[in-house]
């Protein structure tokens, strides 16, 4: 089963690697989120944080400033980390888990196109299991998202954003990375066995990523959400990947859990994530096996 | 022996399309068998049951004795198909195609290694196998399509419409290797609309129409059918001329065709002659008589009144038919 998974990704991440310019290509989307949406308010748009305003030196004032303020201690918590936190560096693993999740909801594009050219007849008349055909799909998704994730996180340094945990950072997030994107791809190839022509799936796959990203931690903090959409984004699986690889690479969250900016609390919020992102991952792969094994007899 | 053997073969779209209808048949072992019938007639859908890539409404069949429906892996094993559209990987070099395909049939490396370079060359594209397929014209894809199809030495090759779309030289090279494969053993199972590959190429035909199966036969025993050769005949009293001919007992059979006569005669050379006298008696000129020896689309005509050639007179209803089957199959 794994074997024959395994031969099914090859096939696909030659094509990925005959086309690798198109990497480029597909990194202009986080490109100009981080440059323009990250850039643009971390420093151009003072007032939206308080490092801007040079606060930034000043803890003991500043922890005065924010106690005055009565607030909650979460939301203490959060102004706190505000301050010594730019914009960029809170936008850029949101960007890092969005490259990822497109990368996996657009993996069933390619069934769709072996469907319309006959090569899905050429694996349904081998003698390999069906589902191997969309694990195979599942693991060559999930190399190229790694390839691109990794991209767009070094692009992100490159542009200031800060990296707390060194390259502890990148051995913690990678395996949140794949969780998310296995998850999503299952979910995508059972979409992609369903629809007949490429149209109707990018329609499909568009209508169901937009609203997943911005009902997310990804863009701003879950917690100063409207009450109704803080309810979606906890039941939106890219708000726990965003929070792990904000884990991952500030050494703190402000994700679901809330939690301090300090290495206490990170341990809990990963816990989460990571049995969170499992059971997705888990409900997804089902649910995909059934629709494939069921569209396939 | 039987290879491949049905027994009320059939396929129904959607509760109400009937495909293919009740066809029961054997192809023998080492033989070159032939589908012949027009688009949509449900051959592919015949071939795709038979390699289970559609599964079957009602009956059964068999491949090298075991059930199709029951045992798909089994039979998966003992198959290769050479489909309609060539659908060999357009990004992958000739050679990653075949090893891709050598894997998923789980053979061990060195025979992927020791098959490759032997099946290029019956298809002669050693020369090609480092180069992206996509850099392929349609007959060199064909070929290699069938080098793939043969690379874990199955038991029986399919061969969907071989040769639609190629220019006559493409058309040629593949019905020599076709050959070439089946003097080397193996059993072939091929579909085609073209009456003279399914003549030159097949041991036994299996004519095929909306979903039956008309006739099955060599291509001498179908031909032979007809009892004679063939003369056309267009005469300027078209009705009398008929009738007076469905009255010489040297005329087996008379067809009327859309513009002319369409009749069966013993020995066409001896019986031109009696025509002209018989036209002549009756006050009939003849402007047009050509003598034909029998073709396959002679028989196809015999058993469907319709000919394999003149697809355009129900094209409306061909296109609605194979629209739901495509729209089906998804």
């Amino acid at each position: 089963m794994l074997s024959e998974s395994w031969y099914v990704a090859l096939r696909e991440i030659k094509h990925f690697y005959r086309r690798r310019i198109q990497i480029v290509t597909s990194l202009a989307t986080p490109v100009i989120w981080l440059a323009l949406f990250g850039y643009a308010l971390s420093g151009g748009l003072p007032g939206f944080n308080l490092s801007s305003l040079g606060i930034e030196g000043i803890p003991t004032l500043l922890t005065f400033f924010v106690l005055s303020l009565n607030l909650e201690l979460w939301q203490s918590y959060f102004l706190l980390n505000l301050t010594t936190t730019s914009y960029l560096s809170f936008l850029s693993p949101g960007i890092v888990a969005m490259t990822v999740m497109f990368t996996g909801m657009f993996a069933g594009v390619s069934i769709v196109f072996d469907k319309r050219f006959g090569y899905l007849n050429k694996l349904l008349v081998s003698p390999i299991p069906r589902s191997s055909i969309m694990f195979g799909k599942m693991i060559s998704a999930t190399v190229r998202a790694m390839i691109q994730g990794l991209i767009v996180m070094g692009l992100a340094i490159v542009l200031g954003a800060k990296m707390n945990t060194g390259l502890w950072g990148v051995v913690i997030a990678v395996p949140y990375m794949i969780l998310f994107t296995l998850g999503f791809s299952g979910l995508s190839t059972a979409i992609g066995i369903k629809m007949a022509e490429h149209e109707e799936f990018f329609g499909v796959i568009n209508l169901i990523l937009l609203p997943l990203f911005f009902a997310s931690g990804a863009l701003v903090p879950v917690q100063l959400m409207p009450g109704w959409l803080q309810v979606v984004a906890y039941f939106n699986p890219l708000t726990y990947a965003v929070d792990a690889i904000r884990c991952a690479m500030l050494g703190g969250t402000f994700g679901p859990l809330g939690g301090g900016y300090a290495l206490i609390g990170i341990g809990g919020s990963l816990l989460v994530d990571a049995v969170v992102l499992t059971l997705f991952i888990v409900i997804m792969v089902s649910i995909g096996v059934t629709i494939f094994r069921r569209s396939l007899k | 022996m039987a290879i491949v053997e049905t027994n009320n073969l059939t396929k129904i779209y959607g509760g109400k399309f009937t495909a293919v209808d009740h066809i029961s048949f054997q192809v023998q072992e080492g033989e070159i068998f032939g589908f012949l019938g027009p688009n949509g007639a449900g051959k592919t859908t015949t071939v795709h049951m038979l390699c289970t890539l559609t599964q079957i409404t009602e009956g059964e069949a068999k491949i090298a004795g075991i059930d199709v429906k029951k045992q798909p892996d089994e039979v998966r094993k003992k198959i290769g198909l050479v489909p309609q559209d060539i659908s060999v990987d357009d990004e992958l070099t000739a050679r990653e195609n075949m090893e891709l395909h050598g894997k998923l049939y789980h053979m061990p490396k060195n025979l992927i290694q020791q098959r490759i370079p032997e099946l290029l060359q019956i298809v002669e594209l050693t020369e090609w196998q480092n180069t992206l397929v996509k850099k392929f014209s349609g007959g060199m894809r064909r070929r290699l399509e069938i080098a793939e199809g043969l690379m874990h030495h199955p038991d029986i090759l399919f061969l969907d419409e071989p040769t639609l779309g190629l220019d006559p030289a493409s058309r040629a090279s593949i019905w020599e290797y076709v050959r070439k494969l089946n003097e080397e053993g193996i059993t072939i199972f091929m579909t085609t609309h073209y009456m003279d590959e399914a003549d030159k190429l097949c041991d036994r035909i299996a004519i095929i129409d909306y979903g039956k199966i008309v006739n099955i036969g060599s291509p001498e025993e179908l031909k032979g059918m007809l009892g004679g050769d063939v003369v056309t005949v267009h005469a300027n009293d078209r009705e009398r001329f008929l009738n007076h001919i469905k009255t010489l007992d040297f005329v087996t059979e008379v067809l009327p065709q859309e513009d002319g006569i369409r009749l069966t005669v013993d020995r066409g050379e001896t019986a031109i002659p009696k025509l002209f006298q018989e036209a002549s008696r009756i006050g009939v000129s003849i402007d047009n008589i050509s003598l034909s020896r029998p073709t396959l689309d002679d028989v196809f005509i015999k058993f469907t009144g319709r000919s394999l050639r003149e697809e355009k007179a129900d094209r409306i209803e061909l296109f609605k038919r194979m629209m739901l089957m495509k729209r089906r199959r998804r």
